[in-house]
């Protein structure tokens, strides 16, 4: 499978085939997410409506985990094997996952404040989430800090891997030590705690913003993979080769 | 309805909370949309320029 996809020609062949099916499954999770959300389901007893805030925060949080846990494979595929697309997925990545990272730390304070009267607590979890957003802005700075593009890859791939211990932090932090944050609601051990009305947005939301993750690396991937196809064929003709499509990306 | 309308984005007094997280996600979401097509689309025009093959990546 990897090494099938390991051909950009073949990934763009692919990408084209999921990329309208992967946009309206997201369109139409995200639909019905908001308006379960917003409108079906019922105020919390305790937090009013300020509950609705966690069917944006929650998936924004997932993601920004579970998209550090896919920028670190790609670092790890990058290192180990050099395969030559990890480097592009990272790169494709970095972005989408500090902007879900960024929402999570911004909803969240929306959310903190009227419940807990404060914006910010450096509490575990929140901090541990400041730093995931910190770790995905050194992928991007370590990524495109450099005159020759691949240069940056090794070191981005590095950081992406290093990051990864990260995600277990943010993951177990509300176990681990005392914090403000809530403990988990969805994967605990004593099964899900959230009641049906309000778990079927939230999981609308969370598919919903998976596949609004894949439709956008996707999308970033074909323009990284075509922007490196036109260098190749700037490269030819300025070696005076004809102008080819099929060079190496 | 009016009414309905009124209490619905009141959000139970907490509007001026729940509001932004709305639009910053959704704002968000659709500005990363836009652009990243926006780059795949401009990526592949000017190749298909470059190449001759008048293909975009509307029409793949």
């Amino acid at each position: 499978m990897f090494d099938y996809l390991a051909n950009p020609t073949r990934f763009m062949r692919l990408a084209d085939r999921l990329l309208l099916p992967l946009t309206l499954l997201a369109t139409m999770l995200l639909i019905a997410g908001l308006y379960y959300g917003l409108f079906a389901s019922p105020a919390d007893y305790q937090q009013g409506d300020t509950v609705r805030i966690m069917y944006v925060h929650v998936p924004a949080a997932w993601l920004a985990s579970l998209g550090y846990v896919a920028l670190g494979l790609c670092g790890l595929f990058y290192i180990v094997w050099r395969h030559p697309l990890a480097d592009v997925a990272l790169r494709a990545m970095a972005p989408v996952g500090a902007m879900f990272a960024f929402l999570t730390l911004v909803t969240g304070a929306f959310w903190g404040k009227p419940m807990w009267g404060a914006w910010w607590v450096w509490d575990a979890r929140l901090t541990s989430m400041l730093i995931l957003f910190f770790f995905y802005l050194g992928v991007i700075a370590l990524a495109n800090g450099f005159d020759q593009p691949e240069r940056g890859s090794r070191p981005a791939a590095l950081l992406a891997l290093v990051g990864m211990i990260n995600v277990p932090i943010v993951k177990f932090s509300v176990d681990w030590w005392n914090t403000l944050h809530q403990p988990a609601s969805l994967i605990r051990s004593g099964g899900v705690s959230i009641d049906p009305a309000m778990l079927t947005p939230l999981l609308l939301m969370i598919g919903g913003i998976h596949c609004y993750f894949a439709v956008i690396v996707i999308l970033r991937m074909k323009a990284i993979l075509t922007e490196r196809r036109i260098v190749t064929v700037q490269l030819r003709q300025a070696a005076g080769a004809p102008p080819s499509e099929g060079g190496a990306a | 309805m009016a009414e309905f309308m009124a209490e619905f984005l009141a959000m139970g007094g907490f509007a001026g909370f729940v509001w932004p997280c709305y639009a910053l996600s959704l704002g968000g979401m659709i500005w990363l949309g836009i652009t990243s097509w926006h780059r795949a689309r401009t990526a592949a025009r000017q190749l298909a320029a470059m190449t001759g093959q008048g293909r975009t990546v509307t029409e793949d």
